[in-house]
Formats: structure tokens, C-alpha cells, sequence
């Protein structure tokens, strides 16, 4: 999904979450991250010691900094190569990329320490933050599930009160996605699972929420199919929380996220008999799904320069999603081959 | 006896266009000549004091370097900015977001005092007595209009500007968005701007030789030609004087040593331009609020 959301004017666009709710596929992928989280650091049965847990952590976090230095550089040169390749000094200016040559060492410190984002490589100097956050929340939640929820909403509605945002550089601004408001979707995620394991009645509790959760989804659908959006000059302060923001993460979207998780949790079970091949297919993507998005950022952005460099047709944009899709399948396979 | 003061504002303002015009016009053949401070338009004298009027506004010629000098229009458009024009009345600092990319961020300048945000605050601080500008630069990473929509509201609801400069177009067409989708979700924001009360001036795409005969990018160019056109908001014709400084300077000595950003001179030149249509704007709102008494 990620994959078609990075093509802006792609005419498969329509089948994007975005187009039918207010949170859209980064939401699902920090919350999915979130409940991935759980598995890293409980066992199955017995949860794991605090030192392992946070070397776990902070070994993911490495990892996830190293893909993100690797995918970033090679989209910094496949936008050079193709400003070379096709004589068009344009494509150096895409996505914020112009100060990754016009002022490089600047950039290359910046790109090292993720202060430097270019448009549609931001999700991952994201990630890296709300896993070192992360450690603090889930240390929490050994004590209480409840402390940790708590002390996650502080720190997020502290956010949105008080703008709180981490700077970029050398470009002025803040963080595309801001870590310090997005760190509760992760938390809301692992929190779910941590809760499915930990309290019988959770189950309960979600089919009794299902019938709410599904009236949300539909109100959410209603609402992005009309256009609406609060008007942030007529909204009253702290303006953060009654928007539909993305960088601060207000929390129509989270509300949305929450929503749709509830309302097709029960489809799973249905969807997994019914679509085999097509689960089969997403859990293949699933299982190896920081090298399939990686990947899926690096083929978005060849999608983007084909459709500029030749003319956007319907077939062009129907060769670059199958062709997108049968090359992440290959990277899943490699990557599952590989360990 | 209010017709006969409505008819002696309105022609005071207009001799105080003309004025202003015949200097702007003679300042063109010169490099930064400082003019003599013109009075415009006049207050709305209040009934039988029509003899005490004094002028609201004193304008200076802008900056208009002969490096600069283009056939083509620096501007389009007849557009009163009402909202600058206040500020400067209640004397206080004009608020200007600037946004952009990286021709707003300064890519290619020598320094920030070299970009085309702190010139234009320069110039215009230089051309309107009295004139304070507080600018705030916000360039925009690559974001296409449809996503830059929702940021430039909260950015506007945060910093409540009284005019926005705004850079746009060039994401758009290099991502190919289609005319028609572009011109919408410009149009949206407009309105939007223009229910808040809030001025704007766009500058539009950067003129790229290789782009110039692409229908796709012209297309982009012409929507938002048309849209400033429809909507009666002033319009930087920077794709225009761009393709004009290329066509009088072959070696290109306005450009950068990547050959597409723009240098200081480019840079000096956008500013200028960008200055000459917000005076024009506000000299326009100058010359209504007479016109109206």
C-alpha cells in the first residue's frame, strides 16, 4: 500500500487506504509495528529479562538506522543518475534531495544522525525514534499496562498542547512524521497485543466494541468522501487535537487506526480461508517487511521517474504495480532465503 | 457632498498611480535609483474636512536592477492586498510566509542574506515607509499542493500572516498530477485563504529549457496563470522571466553552478519581481480604500 501511496497521481491510487478513511497506510504500519513489538520483546510464555529486552531494541533500532542510511543513499543516486542519464537538473530538486548536492557535507552529517529526510524516505528515521522510545514504554509496561498507556498519552498530548517537535537539519523545520506525538500508536499497538495475552476478557471487550468500531469506519468514510476537514483557523486551542494533522498524529487519526484495527479483526480468520494466495502473498511481504519496504520505497521512486521522464498512461501505471508487486514478492523470498 | 469627496479621492488616487507608474517606469532604466517619496492615495476625509487629507502610505520605487530587466511582465494581475495594507496602517510588522522549495530555502546562494525571502524583505522594507516585514521562510520538501494543502493551513492558523508568498506548481508537475486535479486543490486553497482574509501572492513553476515544449509542466504553468487570473490573486510570472533571462543571458550567469538552482543574481531577481507585484498590490488596496470614500 505504501508502494502505491508513494506514486502521487497514480491511477491505482483509489485503492489506498487514504481514500477511504482519515489515517492512511503510516498509521498502519507504526500500529502493526507497535504489535510486532510485543512478539520482539515477550517469549511466548515467560517474558524476557530486561537486558535482553533492551538489546533487542536497540539492536533492532541499529538495524533499522543502517536500512534507512542504505535505502536513503541509493535514492539520493538513483536521482542523480537520472538528472545525469536524462539531462535534467529538475530531478536533483526532488523531494527535499537538492541540499544532498548542493550542500553535502552539511547533508551527510545530517543523513547519519536522520536530521535529513528527504520526501517519502521519512517512515524509517521514525521508526528509529519510537524504538528507542520504545524501550522506555515497554520497560514501563512490566510493571503496569496502564502506567505505560499513561505515561505514552502524557507525552503525546503534552505534544500537540505544546507543539513539541524535533528539528530538522541543515534544511529548516521539524520531522515530517513527529516521533514525539507518533510514539503512542506504536505503544497503542503493543499494548494490544500485550493485553490479548494478558486479560481473558480482552476478546469479549473487542466484539462488544465491533458494532462502534465499524460506525466509526463508516463515519470516517463519509467524511473523507464528502472533503471535510476541521478548519484549523475556526478550531479552539490546542488546535492540534480537533485536526486531522499528520506530522502531530491528532487524534481523529488515531481514533481512525483504532477503528479499522477492531472493525476487521474478525475478517482475518474469514479472509485467510477464502483468499489463500492472497494471504499467502501478504504474509510472505509480511514476515520480511523492513526489506520489502525498503524496497517498495526504492521501486516508488523508479515509479515516479518513469511516469515523469515518459507519459503516465493507465498501461504505464498498470506495469509499474505489477511489476512493483512481483519484484517484492523476489525480495521477500530472497530475504527469507537469506536467513 | 460625500459623491464630490468619493470623485476627488478617486482622482487623487489615480494621479498618484500614474505618478507612481511614470517612476516605477523610469526606475527600469536604472540600476536601485532611490526615488523621491511619492504620496498616493489619500485618507477618507471625514465631511468638510477635505482640505486637511494627508497620505496613508509613502512609496519608494522598487529596487529594479538592470541585470533584471525582462520583456516579459515581472507580474500579472490587479489584486488589492488589503490585509498588508492594514498592517501597515495599525503600524505593525507585516507578517510573510514565504513557501516554497528549494528556491524558498535558497539553494544556490552564497548566504542567507542572499536569498530570495531576505531580499524581498529588504526590498520590501525599503520601498514603503515605515514598512516592517517579519518573514517566515517555510520551504516545503518535495510536497505536491493536494499534501501541502492541510500544512499550509496549520501553518498559517500558527503564525497568522498577513500575506503568503507562495512558490507553487513545480512539485506537481514533476510528479505529473494531472492539470485539472492540481488546479482543484489550488483553487480549495485559495478560498480558503481568501475566507481567512489573508493576501497571497504565487509565484509560479521554474522555467527548466528541457521542460519548456513538456504539455504536462506548461499545462501546470498555464492552471495556475488561470487560476490567479480567476481568482484575482497577483501572480509571479516567474516561468516567463526565467525564460527570458535565459534567452538574453546565454551563459546563463543568473544560475548556479549546478546549472538549475538559481545564484545570487537569480535569486535578487526574484525578489525584485516578487516586490514589485506586492507594492503593486498594495498601492491597488491604497488606491480602492480611496476610490471607496
Amino acid at each position: 500500500m505504501i508502494f502505491v501511496n508513494h506514486i502521487p497521481g497514480l491511477d491505482y491510487s483509489f485503492l489506498t487506504l487514504r481514500q477511504f478513511a482519515i489515517s492512511d497506510a503510516a498509521e498502519l504500519f507504526v500500529f502493526l509495528a507497535g504489535c510486532s513489538l510485543a512478539f520482539v520483546v515477550n517469549g511466548q510464555s515467560q517474558p524476557r529479562p530486561v537486558g535482553q529486552v533492551v538489546m533487542r531494541l536497540l539492536i533492532r533500532t541499529f538495524e533499522i538506522w543502517r536500512a534507512q542510511i542504505v535505502t536513503i543513499s541509493i535514492a539520493i543516486a538513483m536521482l542523480g543518475g537520472s538528472a545525469i542519464a536524462f539531462t535534467d537538473p529538475l530531478l536533483l530538486e526532488w523531494h527535499g534531495a537538492g541540499p544532498a548536492f548542493s550542500d553535502t557535507v552539511r547533508s551527510s552529517i545530517g543523513l547519519a544522525l536522520l536530521t535529513y529526510q528527504i520526501g517519502y524516505f521519512n517512515i524509517l528515521p521514525l521508526y528509529v525514534v519510537l524504538l528507542l522510545l520504545a524501550i522506555v514504554f515497554v520497560l514501563l509496561s512490566r510493571w503496569s499496562l496502564a502506567l505505560a498507556l499513561a505515561a505514552s498519552l502524557a507525552l503525546y498530548a503534552a505534544t500537540l498542547a505544546f507543539q513539541l517537535k524535533l528539528p530538522s537539519w541543515p534544511a529548516e523545520g521539524a520531522w515530517f512524521f513527529n516521533p514525539l506525538s507518533w510514539q503512542v500508536l506504536i505503544v497503542l499497538g503493543f499494548l494490544a497485543i500485550r493485553a490479548h495475552r494478558q486479560y481473558p476478557g480482552w476478546e469479549a471487550t473487542m466484539t462488544r466494541l465491533w458494532p462502534f468500531a465499524v460506525a466509526m469506519v463508516v463515519t470516517g468514510a463519509v467524511i473523507v468522501w464528502i472533503d471535510y476537514r476541521p478548519d484549523p483557523m475556526s478550531v479552539p486551542w490546542p488546535r492540534y487535537f480537533y485536526l486531522f494533522d499528520k506530522e502531530y498524529l491528532s487524534p481523529a487519526r488515531i481514533l481512525s487506526m483504532v477503528a479499522i484495527a477492531i472493525a476487521f479483526y474478525p475478517a482475518f480468520p474469514v479472509l485467510s480461508r477464502r483468499l489463500q494466495p492472497l494471504v499467502r502473498y501478504c504474509s510472505s511481504l509480511g514476515r520480511n517487511s523492513l526489506a520489502v519496504f525498503c524496497v517498495a520505497s526504492l521501486l516508488a521512486l523508479a515509479g515516479q521517474i518513469a511516469r515523469y521522464i515518459g507519459e503516465p498512461t493507465f498501461l504505464l501505471d498498470t506495469a509499474i504495480v505489477v511489476s512493483g508487486l512481483i519484484v517484492l514478492r523476489v525480495t521477500a523470498w530472497i530475504a527469507e532465503y537469506q536467513s | 457632498m460625500d459623491r464630490r469627496i468619493s470623485i476627488l479621492s478617486a482622482l487623487t488616487a489615480a494621479v498618484g498611480l500614474g505618478v507612481y507608474c511614470c517612476a516605477a517606469t523610469a526606475a527600469d532604466t536604472s540600476t536601485s535609483t532611490p526615488a523621491p517619496v511619492v504620496p498616493l492615495a489619500v485618507p477618507a476625509p471625514a465631511a468638510g474636512e477635505a482640505t486637511k487629507r494627508r497620505p496613508l502610505l509613502r512609496f519608494l520605487n522598487p529596487r529594479a536592477s538592470v541585470e533584471c530587466k525582462v520583456k516579459s511582465p515581472a507580474y500579472d494581475g490587479r489584486a488589492p492586498l488589503r490585509a498588508v495594507r492594514r498592517a501597515i496602517l495599525q503600524n505593525r510588522p507585516v507578517r510573510v510566509i514565504a513557501l516554497g522549495s528549494s528556491s524558498t530555502v535558497g539553494v544556490g546562494a552564497s548566504s542567507p542574506r542572499a536569498t530570495y525571502p531576505v531580499r524581498l524583505e529588504n526590498d520590501l522594507e525599503g520601498v514603503i515607509e515605515g514598512l516592517k516585514v517579519e518573514m517566515f521562510t517555510r520551504g516545503q520538501s518535495g510536497e505536491v499542493a493536494e499534501a501541502a494543502a492541510e500544512r499550509i493551513k496549520t501553518e498559517v492558523a500558527d503564525l497568522r500572516p498577513d500575506l503568503v508568498v507562495w512558490q507553487v506548481g513545480t512539485n506537481d508537475a514533476v510528479a505529473r498530477i494531472d492539470a485539472v486535479s492540481f488546479g482543484e486543490q489550488l483553487r480549495d486553497t485559495l478560498s480558503w485563504l481568501a475566507l481567512h482574509k489573508i493576501d497571497v501572492v504565487l509565484i509560479d513553476p521554474q522555467y527548466v529549457e528541457r521542460l519548456s515544449g513538456d504539455v504536462r509542466y506548461t499545462s501546470i504553468v498555464n492552471e495556475i496563470s488561470t487560476i490567479a487570473s480567476e481568482m484575482h490573486v497577483l501572480l509571479v510570472n516567474r516561468y516567463e522571466t526565467m525564460a527570458d533571462l535565459a534567452r538574453q543571458n546565454p551563459g546563463s550567469s543568473y544560475l548556479a553552478n549546478d546549472r538549475f538552482h538559481l545564484n545570487d543574481l537569480g535569486y535578487l531577481c526574484m525578489a525584485e519581481y516578487a516586490a514589485k507585484a506586492i507594492v503593486a498590490g498594495i498601492l491597488q488596496a491604497d488606491i480602492e480604500n480611496g476610490a471607496m470614500h
